[in-house]
This record gives structure tokens, C-alpha cells and sequence, in this order.
């Protein structure tokens, strides 16, 4: 089966599974969630439970400028994918 | 001389120590027991095998232990072998415990019955025709049936008490943050507990002294200290307060269960309680919220198994005919619903009014319940609406989903709450309660459990050889 760029995974088993009773189901259970959207509630933060405060690892990769120039190190890109030499 | 299944954990070790039980004796005591029931459970997906002290610890199949495979009960993670161990596990095994096994569960945690396995279901010991619960179900039924000491298990939302109900036995979910989440599989990352299934509450103290505490591999681990298994049962509690529900809250609950419910309510004032009954109605749409938090976060956790990375990779031509192949192939139906839901309640157009709801929520009922836990240490509750169900019986998924009306909400506030066995119904299938308490009180919430457990003496007639 041949699939088209700019399908998603997700979308790719959403489109296949649509007419079967997985589909049937998921419109049954977003109407059931749907409870949730009458009620009046002030929009809040993300909640974490008293006495956890999220320890932030110091190695983790964050945008900056040597991570820009990196990248333009990166192989050239065609139809959104990584152009790399073929290996043998 | 007593069984060996009959001893506690704290027992069993004094025991070796003075050289009155030596660890083969013990592993080959739960051998004998995992030949006998395994063949009728499939509790297990992988055996475990003989080491240190010979006390077989089960692990559910979505906490990793180093050389072992790590399945999540999906056909997309069939043959991975983890190559590290969780840190709950670890812990243990510093300890001297033996691998018991890895325990069977609901595809990736997804499920209250251990149907939705890609291994085929669990089978409750108490009654072989019926579900253990889930998705902790193979943890459950192993320890309710003498096949481990104990077992840890998961919680999202419920999946360590509601089974711990149905198979009568002890159910317990610390904090979140208590305990380690790192090499646990994730689900649903900010509801996500591992928890502690045992035949007895202090068992359970016993695994939370040493499996809990501060992990710089889990960066929402809190760094409160954890108490000493000796400390917990020192705590002297002679009063307390806990807070029920009017019977309107109990809608749709079986007459058996309400009225065990209402006879535990009995005994937690005879044990000199001071009960109080409260509007819980705030709680009511904890459903609805929980389904569109956890399956958000599951949607995400999940993008991971592409064929790409580790597990099942379908033969393919392209890339994303090889994504395709491979999720098609490899995840179950209920974790397909999942995905598709939180992709849905994520997406644009839609987020605010499912996700962001979902969030507000989840807020909403935390301070409430923070404001409620002034009133009362404990809330107390049933742990299911009905007992074990047959296999096969529910196929509708809300109907399935509605099992943890009772249990969801402790994970959306992020709480500690316990189910211990109560009694058994008419038909001889067990009946749990479920206690609640406030952030990080999981001392006093063990002291009271076990105070209750001396005064209920339900007794594992499966551990005393009896079978249905």
C-alpha cells in the first residue's frame, strides 16, 4: 500500500478504522465526554498534587543558537524528509 | 507448623533469619502453588526466577526489569527485552526479593479486566469464569491465589484497587510522586502510580518503605521523606475522622455492595470514627474528566511505538506505509479507541472545550477536596459499583469504563487511597471498601486499614488450599 506524504500516523489509523465499530464506538464515547463542556469552570494550570516541584535535568537539549547552526548542518530536505546518501 | 503463605513479609524474614525457613524453602512453597493455579489463571506472562531471600515479588508487565521482557500485554511490544530495571523494582532487589514473575494486564494499562490483553485474559481465582479486575489483573489474582508475596501493579485510575476488590485482596496507591514512575511504561504520565497488591496491609507498608522515596531518574518524585516500616505501625490512632457520601452518590451500585458499605461505615464508628456525611456531588463528572486527561497524555506516550524505535515492525515498502502496518498490527482495539479520543480532545478546534476542560477539572475537584480534607482525614467509599463480572460480559466500552466511577478521581487530585477486602457477596466473590486520605498521610491511612483488617478477618480461603 502506497500512503501520501502529510499522513500522520495517528491519521493513517483513524482513516482505516472509520468505518468500523472502533468508529461507532468513538462517537459514542465523545458524546459521553462531552458532559464535561456544560460545566462552568475557570480555566486552570496544568495540576500537580502539594510538595512536588518538577526537577528540571540539567541535560536536556533547549533551543539555542548552537543548536540553530547544527541543524543547518543537517542533510538536505525534500518533501519534508531528510535527503541522505544510500547506504549498500 | 502455619502455612507459609499465611506469614507476613516482616514475618517470613525473622524467620530466615533464625534459620527456621531458608529462602528454597520458601520459593518452592510459591512454585508449588504457581504449577497448581497458573494452568487456569494466566496470570503470568513471563516466570520469574530463584534469587536472594526466595520471597516471589510479581511484577506487572509494564514495569521493566532488566533481561526480562516488558510487553504492556500489546502484540507491538511482544519480543522486548528490557535492557534497565525500574526503580521500584531495583529497590526490592537490593532487598534480596525474587523475581516472582511478570504479571499480566490490559493492553498498555488500558482496561478493567484484564481482557485486553494480546496473551489472553486473566481469570479471577475466586470464581474462574469471571474477570480479576484490571488492569492490574494478573498482579491480583497471582497474590489473591498464594502464586507471589506480593505484586506491584499500576494505577491510572484505578487499576491497582479495583482488581485488589475483585480478588480480595489489598489494593494499595500511594501519593503521586511517592513512588518512582521511572521504568514504568507510560500511560498516562500525570496520573500514572505504581502500586502494592498483598494479601495483608502491613505487606503493603512493607513494599512502600522500601520501593517509595525521592528518584532523580523521576523528576515529579517529591523529596519528603518516607517513613521506616517499623515507624508507620508506631503511629497511635485511637480518633479520627472520615467523611461518606450521601447513598445518592452510590447511584447504580448493587444492593450488596451498598449495604457492605454501609456496615463499614459501622465499623470505622465502632472503632471510634467520627463520621460526617458530605456532598460529593463535585466528583460526579470525574469520569468524563479522567478519559479525556489520560487519553490526551496516552495519545502522546504512545506516538513512541512507530516500528522505528523498539518492538513490532510490519514489512513495508515507504515509511508511512510501515507506520501504518506496524500500529495497525500491533495495538489492540481499545487502545486504538484511546489514541483516536486523545488525539481528538488535543486537536485544534476541539482542545479547549475537551482538554482544557479536562484540566480545569481536574483543579477544580483538587481544591475542593483540599477544602474537604479539612473536615475529615479519610474518605471512605466502595471501591467498585458491582463484584467480578463474567468474561466477555461487558463489551460495551462505557459500561467498562464506568468500573472506576469510585477510584478515578483519587488520580485526577493526585491522592492516596487503599481498597482492603471487606466481605464476600452471596455468591462467595469478594467485596471491597476503599479508603481515602489527603496528600502524603499514607501512614495514618495504613494504621487505619490495618486496625480494620483485624477487626474484619477476612479470611483468603485460597490461600488455605479452597477453590470454587
Amino acid at each position: 500500500m502506497k500512503m501520501e506524504r502529510g499522513d500522520s500516523s495517528i491519521y493513517v489509523l483513524s482513516r482505516v478504522e472509520k468505518t468500523g465499530k472502533i468508529s461507532e464506538d468513538l462517537k459514542r464515547i465523545v458524546d459521553w465526554v462531552s458532559k464535561l463542556k456544560a460545566l462552568e469552570l475557570p480555566a486552570s494550570e496544568f495540576f500537580y498534587p502539594p510538595y512536588i516541584t518538577i526537577k528540571r535535568r540539567k541535560d536536556v537539549a533547549r533551543i539555542f543558537e548552537k543548536r540553530e547552526k547544527l541543524l543547518k548542518l543537517a542533510p538536505e530536505l525534500k518533501n519534508g524528509l531528510f535527503k541522505v546518501p544510500r547506504v549498500i | 507448623m502455619t502455612e507459609i503463605g499465611l506469614f507476613n513479609l516482616s514475618e517470613l524474614l525473622k524467620l530466615q533469619k533464625k534459620g527456621e525457613l531458608t529462602p528454597s524453602q520458601i520459593w518452592e512453597y510459591y512454585f508449588k502453588r504457581r504449577q497448581k493455579w497458573e494452568p487456569k489463571l494466566n496470570a503470568f506472562i513471563k516466570e520469574g526466577k530463584f534469587s536472594g531471600n526466595g520471597i516471589p515479588i510479581g511484577v506487572k508487565d509494564n514495569i521493566t526489569v532488566e533481561g526480562y521482557p516488558t510487553t504492556c500485554g500489546s502484540r507491538i511490544l511482544k519480543d522486548y527485552i528490557a535492557p534497565y530495571s525500574a526503580t521500584a523494582w531495583e529497590r526490592l532487589e537490593k532487598k534480596g526479593f525474587a523475581l516472582g514473575g511478570k504479571t499480566n494486564l490490559d493492553e498498555f494499562a488500558m482496561g478493567s479486566s484484564t481482557e485486553y490483553s494480546a496473551f489472553g485474559p486473566t481469570r479471577n481465582p475466586w470464581d474462574l469464569s469471571r474477570v480479576p479486575g484490571g488492569s492490574s489483573g494478573g498482579s491480583a489474582a497471582a497474590v489473591a491465589a498464594g502464586m507471589v508475596k506480593v505484586a506491584l501493579g499500576s494505577d491510572t485510575g484505578g487499576s491497582v484497587r479495583q482488581p485488589s476488590a475483585f480478588c480480595g485482596v489489598v489494593g494499595f496507591k500511594p501519593t503521586y510522586g511517592r513512588i518512582s514512575r521511572y521504568g514504568l511504561v507510560a500511560f498516562a504520565s500525570s496520573l500514572d502510580q505504581i502500586g502494592i497488591i498483598s494479601t495483608n496491609v502491613k505487606d503493603a507498608a512493607f513494599v512502600f518503605s522500601i520501593i517509595a522515596g525521592d528518584d532523580p531518574r523521576d523528576s515529579t518524585t517529591t523529596s519528603l521523606s518516607v517513613p521506616l516500616y517499623e515507624e508507620i505501625f508506631s503511629e497511635d490512632l485511637t480518633s479520627f475522622t472520615f467523611l461518606y457520601p450521601d447513598d445518592s452518590f452510590c447511584y447504580g451500585v448493587s444492593e450488596e455492595i451498598l449495604s457492605s458499605y454501609h456496615s463499614f461505615i459501622k465499623l470505622l464508628k465502632k472503632l471510634g470514627g467520627k463520621g460526617k456525611k458530605v456532598d460529593l456531588s463535585f466528583l460526579e463528572n470525574s469520569i468524563e474528566a479522567y478519559y479525556i486527561v489520560a487519553t490526551a497524555e496516552a495519545s502522546s506516550n504512545l506516538a513512541r511505538y512507530d516500528g522505528v524505535k523498539y518492538g513490532l515492525r510490519e514489512k513495508a515498502e515507504e515509511l508511512f506505509e510501515m507506520y501504518f502496518k506496524t500500529r495497525t498490527a500491533g495495538f489492540g482495539d481499545e487502545v486504538k479507541r484511546r489514541i483516536l479520543l486523545g488525539t481528538f480532545v488535543l486537536s485544534s478546534g476541539y482542545y479547549d472545550d475537551y482538554y482544557g476542560k479536562g484540566v480545569a477539572y481536574r483543579a477544580f475537584i483538587s481544591e475542593k477536596l483540599r477544602e474537604l480534607f479539612k473536615e475529615g482525614e479519610f474518605i471512605v467509599l466502595p471501591t467498585t459499583p458491582d463484584v467480578a463480572f463474567e468474561i466477555g460480559k461487558k463489551q460495551d466500552p462505557i459500561s467498562m469504563y464506568l468500573e472506576d466511577r469510585f477510584t478515578v478521581f483519587v488520580n485526577l487530585a493526585g491522592l492516596p487511597a487503599i481498597s482492603i477486602p471487606f466481605t464476600l457477596s452471596k455468591g462467595g466473590l469478594p467485596i471491597g471498601v476503599q479508603i481515602v486520605s489527603k496528600w502524603y498521610n499514607e501512614n495514618r491511612m495504613l494504621v487505619l486499614s490495618d486496625r480494620l483488617e483485624g477487626e474484619i478477618l477476612f479470611e483468603n480461603k485460597l490461600l488455605k488450599g479452597g477453590e470454587k
